[in-house]
Formats: structure tokens, C-alpha cells, sequence
């Protein structure tokens, strides 16, 4: 596993790089000591794990997770237990306290690589099913997996995400969105909305050529012409 | 400092309370008053009326003692205040009585003959007072036990809030005292330093020990020596430096004379935390602190710690909890001689001028 470090602390990030030379199976690609250098090092090394501390000299972790273009697995660490980690949703993200015992981090670890094997296994093509963004709107804090997103709608210069019967507003463009996600999975089927194959309950013919697709919620989307030739060629798949 | 005083009685539900229990307590005297004239077979419409008159006059009677007990709470003592009560209460028996024999007397004027109503007679005058006194005596005595009663149990109560907030202030002075961040990352960095180098390590752990015992002091001492708080600041900047490294600077230029002078304990040390949370943690590339402790005057000196502005100042703003708190502390230790100010600006200089009061 390819893991990212960031902590403004030197002697912090030594001592993980510690913990972790004694788990054979992890590599450390990066370290960084503030947003800026740590959303760089993210977008380049493409890290598989990141461990990240709260406080940073120019903002906070969730500053790092927002700003970066790939989200890696996340495990906070943090000297003190902060009232920042409850905005999310209980058991939504580990963290550990730091001074770190290798127990903790081992167990931590053990939990991480279960889960990505548990998410491959069950989609074995596609290893991006265990791929997840991070999304804080006011207090509340989410890590929506990919797979759990049923539609992304565009709301003001930025979209709306629509997962597990919630959603909440990402600070992107919908081409950007659709740059990132599985274009197997998901779907522009017009200008201002993308929607996840997965999801779609039925699907109807609709004026002019175009498909009204109606969502497992009940949701209808309608496809324009262009999009529908799309859609057609992909479902004869 | 902690006032056991009981605060004023929530006047409003106890005062009408207390209009409840004088309805129920003088209508059941006028009822048993009635059934005992009722027996004698001496029920008339006169007497109604002077029953029920007198009930009242008794009722205004008492209301009045009650103005008496309340000006005297507190203030007399419970022998001098019996003293009184033997003069006060038969005398407002015999008023009550005068009343209501010149009542009597109306009653009579303007009324045919009744009989079993005499129109006035000394020995009954005399017998109706002691009458008259002795239930104005129970009366006091309920009352003074009521009220006796229910000023322990605010007492009481007043005592413990004041207990919970005591506990409660300490416990967040402790709290603002030592910032649980810093002493978790110090930790850490200590763990890490065992390997990378141990002698440093080793001296690491003995300031955070200096540290620990200066928060232990102060709840203890008000002032301790300018001295023994260097000791602390430096072992904490000692400490901080290892989480900021070189992102961390810090100058010392201290009047060598005002080694023994007074402050409170750690009070030096939260101005510097407080600088290094706005001046360092929240920059990048960190800065440059400076500690300055000068002569003012014969009577006077001054603390300066100087530190520059946050780089993103709305992330970082303190909710001036860390301020009011020493300015608490400055006026406990010093009252209002002691003052503390903050010069905002490229660079942020927390000034505090302490009256000059050096140890023995």
C-alpha cells in the first residue's frame, strides 16, 4: 500500500514513518507539512492511503481532502480527540490518537486492506468500486463512494451529489465530475445531470428522439437525442 | 471571593405562597372561632361581623410583623429579637383590641341591644388581648420557623451553585492552562526523538516536568518569582520547537533586576502559547518571538511578548477566552494596578504592566 504523510510536525511524521517500516506490505511515497505541498504531492504519487493530521499551518486536513483530485483512504491523526472528527457519520473514518502504538496502527491497517479487499471481491473488475470522494457541506463531513452515487445534478457553479437518500453540494464543475468518474458506470444523459446505470428503474421513449429515464428513487431524467444514440449504444452491451 | 450570601428569594412564587398560607391560616381561625361561638349558641349577625373583623384586623396585623421579621433578618440577633417580640405582640393585641371594641362600640351606636355583647368592660378587654396575643404568637412562631426554613435550604442551594461553578472555573482554567495539543504533540515528538537523539530526548522530558510543576503551582500560589516563570517558558518553548522546529525563533531580553519580581504563575507562559498558536502554528513559514520584561517606573514594570500576525487570520481566531482569563488573573493577584493590552498590526505585541512587588 502506497501511503502519504502529512503532519507540520517533522519528529510526528518520523515517528509514523517508523510504525509503518515495520509493515512490509506499505511503502511511504510522500510526506508534506501543509495544504498546499500536500494537495500537490496527492494529485502526483496518487497514494492509496493518506494519513493526515487535523492541524495544519494553512488550514486543516479536510481542507487537504477537499481541494485534492483524488481521494485517497483516510486515516486522521490527531493529539487530542477533536470535535472536527464528529461531523462525520459514526464509523465513517478511523482515526488514531497520536502518540500512535504500532497496535493501533496495525489494527487500523488490517481494517483498511479488509475493506478494499471485501469492495474488489464484490465488483472484481473494477477495482475503482472502492473509489470515494470527500464532500463537507456546513458541518457535516461525508466520504461517498462512488458506487453509492445515484445522480449529480448541477446546481449554481457547482453540483449537487445524490447518494444513500442524501445529498450534499461538491465546490466542482459537472465536467470535471464526469472527468473523474467511470464513464461505464455513469452517465451524462444531458447538460445538467449525470446518472448512475445502476440506478436507472426503467427506462421510456420521449419526445423528439429523446429517453426519460426514470431512477430507482423516482426521479425522471430526460436524455437528449444526442445523449440517447449514447445510451442505446451502450446498453446493447 | 466565593459570596455564601443566599441570593434574594425568588420574591415572586414565595410571596404568594406566603398570601396562600395567611388565607388558609386565618380562615381557619375564623372558622374554628365561628364553631366554638356556634356551641355557645351566641351565633348573631353582629357577631359575624366582629368576628370577621377582627380576623382581618389580625390578618393585617400579622402581615405587618412579617415587614418587621423581614427588616430584622440578618441584622438582630434571635435573643434580642424575642426581647422585642414581648413588648411588640401584646401591644399590637391590645391595637387589634382597641379596634375592634371601637368597632363594638359603632356596632352598638347604630344597632338595638343585642344581647351577650357588652359594650366594654375592661376584664374582657384585657382577657380578648392575651387571647389576641397568644395567637399572634403562634402565628410568629410559624412564620419564623417557615422562613427559617426555607433561607438554609437557599443557603443551601446557593451553596452548591456556588460549589459547581467554583469547580467548573477551575476545571476550565486548568483546561485553558495547558493546551491538551500541546501536551499530546510533545509526546510524540519526544517519542520520536528517543531515537533520533536521545540526550535531547532526555532533556525534552525533564522541561516537560518544569512544565508540569509550574501548572501545579498555580493553584497554589497567586505570584511566583519573574524567575521561576522563565524557567517554565523556556522549557515550554523548548518543547515547541520541537513540533515547529526551525519554523520557531525566540529572543529573550530581560531586566536582569526584575528577576524577583511577582507575577502569576504561567501567566507569562499563556502569553507565549497564545503567540505561538497565531504567530507560528497558523504560518507557514512560522516567525520570530520576542519576550521583553522592562523597568517602567520606581513602582511599575512591563511584560511584552511580541509575535508576528497569522497568516489567514479567520481560521485561526481565538475566542478571547485565553485574554479575559489572564485578565482575571492579573486583577486577583494585583487588583486594578495590573493591566494587559493587545497592540494589533503587522506584528501582534501583548503588553502587561504589573505593579512592582518583589519577593522577600
Amino acid at each position: 500500500m502506497n501511503i502519504v504523510i502529512v503532519d507540520d510536525s517533522r519528529l510526528a511524521r518520523k515517528e509514523l514513518c517508523g510504525l509503518i517500516a515495520e509493515h512490509t506490505d506499505c511503502t511511504i511515497t510522500g510526506e508534506a507539512s501543509d495544504v498546499q505541498s500536500a494537495v500537490a504531492l496527492i494529485n502526483e504519487v496518487q497514494p492509496e492511503l493518506l494519513l493526515l493530521d487535523i492541524n495544519l499551518p494553512d488550514g486543516n486536513g479536510f481542507d487537504v481532502l477537499e481541494r485534492c483530485d483524488h481521494t485517497p483512504k483516510v486515516i486522521f491523526t490527531t493529539a487530542y480527540e477533536q470535535h472536527a472528527l464528529r461531523a462525520f457519520e459514526v464509523n465513517a473514518l478511523d482515526y488514531l490518537l497520536k502518540p500512535v502504538t504500532q497496535e493501533r496502527l496495525s489494527a487500523a491497517l488490517e481494517k483498511l486492506t479488509q475493506q478494499i479487499q471485501s469492495a474488489t471481491q464484490s465488483t472484481p473488475s473494477n477495482k475503482a468500486a472502492s473509489e470515494h470522494v470527500f464532500i463537507r457541506e456546513g458541518e457535516q463531513c461525508h466520504f461517498v463512494k462512488f458506487r453509492d452515487i445515484n445522480r449529480i445534478s448541477v446546481e449554481g457553479n457547482y453540483v449537487r451529489v445524490f447518494f444513500n437518500a442524501q445529498s450534499a453540494l461538491l465546490p466542482r464543475s459537472l465536467n470535471y465530475v464526469e472527468s473523474r468518474l467511470d464513464n461505464k458506470v455513469f452517465f451524462r444523459a444531458n447538460r445538467q445531470e449525470m446518472i448512475n446505470l445502476n440506478f436507472i428503474a426503467r427506462i421510456e421513449p420521449w419526445v423528439g428522439d429523446g429517453l426519460l429515464i426514470v431512477m430507482q428513487d423516482k426521479i425522471e431524467v430526460i436524455s437528449s437525442r444526442r445523449q440517447a444514440r449514447e445510451l442505446k449504444l451502450r446498453m446493447e452491451f | 471571593m466565593i459570596n455564601h450570601r443566599p441570593q434574594t428569594l425568588p420574591k415572586k412564587s414565595s410571596s404568594r405562597a406566603y398570601y396562600w398560607a395567611q388565607l388558609a391560616f386565618w380562615g381557619c381561625y375564623l372558622f374554628i372561632s365561628w364553631i366554638f361561638v356556634a356551641l355557645w349558641g351566641q351565633m348573631s349577625g353582629a357577631a359575624a361581623a366582629i368576628f370577621i373583623s377582627h380576623t382581618l384586623l389580625l390578618m393585617c396585623a400579622s402581615h405587618a410583623l412579617r415587614q418587621l421579621y423581614h427588616l430584622q433578618t440578618g441584622s438582630t440577633r434571635f435573643a434580642a429579637m424575642m426581647m422585642q417580640l414581648l413588648w411588640v405582640l401584646p401591644l399590637s393585641a391590645m391595637a387589634i383590641q382597641s379596634l375592634l371594641h371601637l368597632f363594638i362600640y359603632g356596632v352598638l351606636v347604630f344597632t338595638p341591644l343585642q344581647s351577650g355583647i357588652h359594650a366594654f368592660n375592661m376584664g374582657s378587654f384585657i382577657g380578648y388581648s392575651i387571647n389576641t396575643t397568644i395567637i399572634l404568637t403562634l402565628w410568629s412562631i410559624l412564620y419564623l420557623l417557615r422562613s427559617e426554613f426555607s433561607k438554609r435550604r437557599d443557603t443551601e442551594i446557593a451553596h452548591w451553585r456556588d460549589q459547581a461553578k467554583l469547580r467548573d472555573m477551575e476545571l476550565q482554567f486548568l483546561r485553558s492552562q495547558i493546551n491538551s495539543h500541546f501536551l499530546f504533540n510533545s509526546l510524540n515528538n519526544l517519542r520520536a526523538l528517543i531515537l533520533e537523539d536521545p540526550q535531547a530526548a532526555r532533556q525534552g522530558l525533564a522541561d516537560l516536568a518544569t512544565l508540569l510543576r509550574g501548572l501545579l503551582q498555580v493553584e497554589t500560589h497567586t505570584t511566583v518569582t519573574l524567575r521561576e516563570e522563565l524557567d517554565w517558558v523556556r522549557g515550554y518553548l523548548a518543547l515547541e520547537a520541537l513540533q515547529f522546529e526551525q519554523r520557531l525563533q525566540y529572543e529573550f531580553a530581560i531586566d536582569e533586576s526584575l528577576l524577583n519580581a511577582q507575577v502569576p504563575p504561567l501567566l507569562l507562559q499563556t502569553l507565549v502559547e497564545n503567540a505561538i498558536k497565531h504567530g507560528i502554528a497558523s504560518r507557514r513559514q512560522g516567525g520570530l518571538i520576542s519576550l521583553r520584561a522592562q523597568l517602567l517606573s520606581a513602582e511599575q514594570w512591563q511584560l511584552e511578548v511580541e509575535n508576528p500576525a497569522a497568516e489567514l487570520p479567520a481560521l485561526h481566531q481565538g475566542n478571547g477566552i485565553g485574554l479575559a482569563n489572564t485578565r482575571a488573573r492579573l486583577t486577583s493577584a494585583f487588583g486594578t494596578q495590573a493591566t494587559l493590552a493587545l497592540q494589533l498590526g503587522e506584528r501582534v505585541i501583548a503588553r502587561v504592566t504589573i505593579p512592582l512587588k518583589t519577593s522577600p
